[in-house]
C-alpha cells in the first residue's frame, strides 16, 4: 500500500524517528513554558491583593491587558517569524520573557505590573505562540493533523500542570520567588529547546514528514522565499476564507472564554461545593484534550470544514445546558459535552490553512487568526464579568456565549470547500525558474 | 463591486461587538450614575418633606444637582 494511503497512526509507526517529532515536542513544551504564567495567573491574584492592597479587579486588568497585547502583537510576531525564522523569533520571545518575569518579580507599583506582566510578557507570549505552529506546518508535508494535534494537546495540558506547579511554588517561595524561579527555569528550558529547534527541514538537510518521490523541492529560506511569501500573503488576503477564519476564531473564543471565567462561580451559586465546581472546570479541560488531539487528524482525513462546524455547534448548544443545571450530574454532563466542542474549536486552524492555502507559509495567516482569538478571549472574559455585575446572574452571559458560538458555526457554513486550494500553488511558484510566475491552482486532494 | 462574503462576516461580528459594548456600556454608566445620585441623596439626610418645605420657601438643599438617569435597562 502506498505510504500516503496509510492511516496517520500506521504511517507514524514506520516513521517515528523523523526529526519532525522533535520539532513537535519542542513546540509543545515551548508553548507550555511560554504561557505558564499566563495560564496560572489566577493563583497570583490573592497574593498580590494581600501583598499590595490592590483590588482583585485592578490585578485582573493586567491579565486582560496581557491578552490584548498578545492579540495586537500577533501580526508583528507573524511577520518576524517569516522574516527572521521561528527560531530567532522564539529567542526574542525568550529574552522578553526573562525581562518580563524579573521585572514583575521586582514590582512595587501597580503600573509596574501592567508594564512587565501586561505589556512585556504579553508580547513574549505572542512570539512563543505565533511563529511556532507555522514552523511545525513546514515540517509536515502530509499528516499535518497528527503533528498539530499533538502540539494542541499542550494548550490543554499546560494549564492543568502549570496551575499546580505555580500554586506549590507560591506556598514555598511566595509570589516573588515564583516569578524568579519560573523566569530563570523557563528561560533555561527555552534556550535548550531553541538549540534543538530548526525552522524547516531544509536547515537540517532533510525532507518534511510525509514527503514522497515526485513532490517538488521545498524552498523555505532566501530572498525569493521572502518575496514570494509576501506575494502569497496578498493572494491569501483576497480570499473570503482569510477574513472569515479570523471572524470564526473570534466568535468561538468569545463563546468559551465566557464559560472559562464563570463556570466555577456559577457552579457554586447553583449549590456546588468549590471543589466540585473546580472539578467541572478540570473535567472540561480533560475532555478537551481528546478533541484537541483528534479534530486536526479528523480534519486532515475528512476535511476541516465539517469538523469545525460540529465543534462550534456542540460548544454553542452544550453551554445552554447550564441554564437548567442545578445538580452535580447536570454540571458534569455539561462539562463532558462542552469539553468536546471547546477542544475542537481552535485546533483545526493549522490544518484548514493547509487545505485552503497549500504549502504557502502560514505565519501571517495564523497570526491574524490568533489576533482574532485573543480579542475574542478578552471580550468573552469581560462580558461574563460585566453582565454579571449588571444583572446579578450569569444567564445573560450563558445566552451570549451560545449566540457567539452558534454564529461561529453559521459562519463556517459559508466557508469554501476544503477540497480545493484557493490560491496559486506555492510549490510550483517557488520551483518555477521564472520569477514572475506564480503557478496555478491545483486540487488539494484532501 | 464584487460581493465579498468573508470581510462582511468579520465586519458583522465587529458590529455585533460594538452594539453589545454600547448596550452594556450605557447600562453600566446609567446604573452607576443612578447609584451615585441615590447615594448622595441618602447621604444628605434630607427627608422628602424637608425637601418639599425647602422648595416651597425658595431654598435649595443641594440635592437638586443629583441626577437620576433612571436606567432604562433596570
Amino acid at each position: 500500500m502506498p505510504a500516503d494511503q496509510l492511516s496517520p497512526i500506521t504511517y507514524f509507526k514506520h516513521t517515528w524517528r523523523h526529526y519532525a517529532w522533535v520539532i513537535v515536542i519542542v513546540a509543545a513544551v515551548a508553548q507550555m513554558v511560554g504561557s505558564s504564567i499566563r495560564m496560572a495567573f489566577g493563583v497570583f491574584i490573592d497574593p498580590l491583593v494581600e501583598g499590595f492592597g490592590w483590588t482583585p479587579g485592578t490585578v485582573s486588568l493586567a491579565y486582560s491587558a496581557s491578552t490584548v497585547v498578545t492579540a495586537v502583537f500577533s501580526p508583528v510576531a507573524g511577520y518576524l517569524g517569516i522574516r527572521f525564522g521561528a527560531r530567532k523569533a522564539m529567542l526574542a520571545g525568550t529574552v522578553l520573557f526573562f525581562i518580563g518575569m524579573m521585572g514583575t518579580s521586582m514590582m512595587t507599583q501597580l503600573w509596574h505590573l501592567y508594564l512587565w506582566y501586561g505589556l512585556v510578557l504579553g508580547a513574549a507570549q505572542s512570539l512563543f505562540l505565533i511563529p511556532v505552529m507555522p514552523a511545525v506546518a513546514m515540517w509536515f508535508r502530509r499528516h499535518l493533523g497528527l503533528g498539530s494535534g499533538l502540539v494542541m494537546i499542550s494548550w490543554g495540558l499546560g494549564p492543568a500542570i502549570m496551575v499546580q506547579l505555580m500554586a506549590y511554588l507560591i506556598v514555598s517561595v511566595e509570589w516573588k520567588g515564583t516569578f524568579q524561579i519560573t523566569g530563570i527555569a523557563g528561560t533555561a528550558i527555552m534556550l535548550g529547546l531553541i538549540l534543538l529547534f530548526r525552522n524547516s527541514p531544509d536547515e537540517r538537510g532533510s525532507k518534511p514528514y510525509g514527503w514522497r518521490i515526485g513532490d517538488l523541492p521545498q524552498v523555505t529560506s532566501g530572498k525569493k522565499f521572502f518575496g514570494k511569501a509576501k506575494e502569497f500573503q496578498g493572494h491569501i488576503r483576497h480570499t473570503n476564507a482569510f477574513w472569515n477564519l479570523i471572524n470564526i476564531h473570534f466568535l468561538g473564543c468569545v463563546g468559551h472564554a465566557v464559560v472559562l471565567v464563570m463556570i466555577v462561580p456559577y457552579g457554586t451559586s447553583q449549590g456546588l461545593s468549590a471543589t466540585t465546581a473546580a472539578g467541572v472546570l478540570s473535567t472540561m479541560s480533560a475532555v478537551s484534550l481528546l478533541t484537541r488531539f483528534g479534530t486536526p487528524i479528523l480534519g486532515d482525513r475528512i476535511g476541516s470544514k465539517g469538523v469545525m462546524f460540529v465543534s462550534y455547534l456542540i460548544q454553542g448548544l452544550a453551554v445552554l445546558l447550564l441554564l437548567n443545571a442545578d445538580t452535580v450530574l447536570a454540571f458534569y454532563v455539561f462539562a463532558f459535552a462542552f469539553g468536546i466542542g471547546y477542544g475542537g474549536e481552535g485546533s483545526v486552524f493549522s490544518v484548514i490553512n493547509r487545505q485552503y492555502f497549500g504549502q504557502a507559509p502560514q505565519n501571517s495567516t495564523f497570526a491574524w487568526q490568533l489576533a482574532g482569538a485573543g480579542l475574542g478571549m478578552a471580550l468573552g472574559a469581560a462580558m461574563a464579568g460585566v453582565t454579571y455585575d449588571l444583572t446579578g446572574s450569569y444567564t445573560t452571559a450563558i445566552v451570549l456565549s451560545a449566540i457567539f458560538s452558534l454564529l461561529g458555526a453559521a459562519s463556517i457554513l459559508v466557508l469554501e470547500t476544503t477540497k480545493r486550494i484557493l490560491i496559486p500553488d506555492w510549490d510550483r511558484a517557488m520551483n518555477d525558474p521564472s520569477p514572475e510566475s506564480d503557478g496555478s491552482a491545483v486540487a488539494a486532494g484532501d | 463591486m464584487r460581493f465579498q462574503r468573508g470581510p462582511l462576516m468579520l465586519l458583522s461580528s465587529v458590529l455585533l461587538t460594538v452594539v453589545l459594548t454600547i448596550y452594556f456600556g450605557a447600562w453600566a454608566v446609567s446604573a452607576n450614575v443612578d447609584a451615585r445620585s441615590l447615594r448622595s441623596i441618602e447621604n444628605s439626610s434630607i427627608t422628602p418633606d424637608a425637601h418639599a418645605a425647602a422648595l416651597a420657601n425658595g431654598e435649595t438643599t443641594g440635592i437638586e444637582s443629583s441626577f437620576l438617569f433612571l436606567c432604562p435597562f433596570h
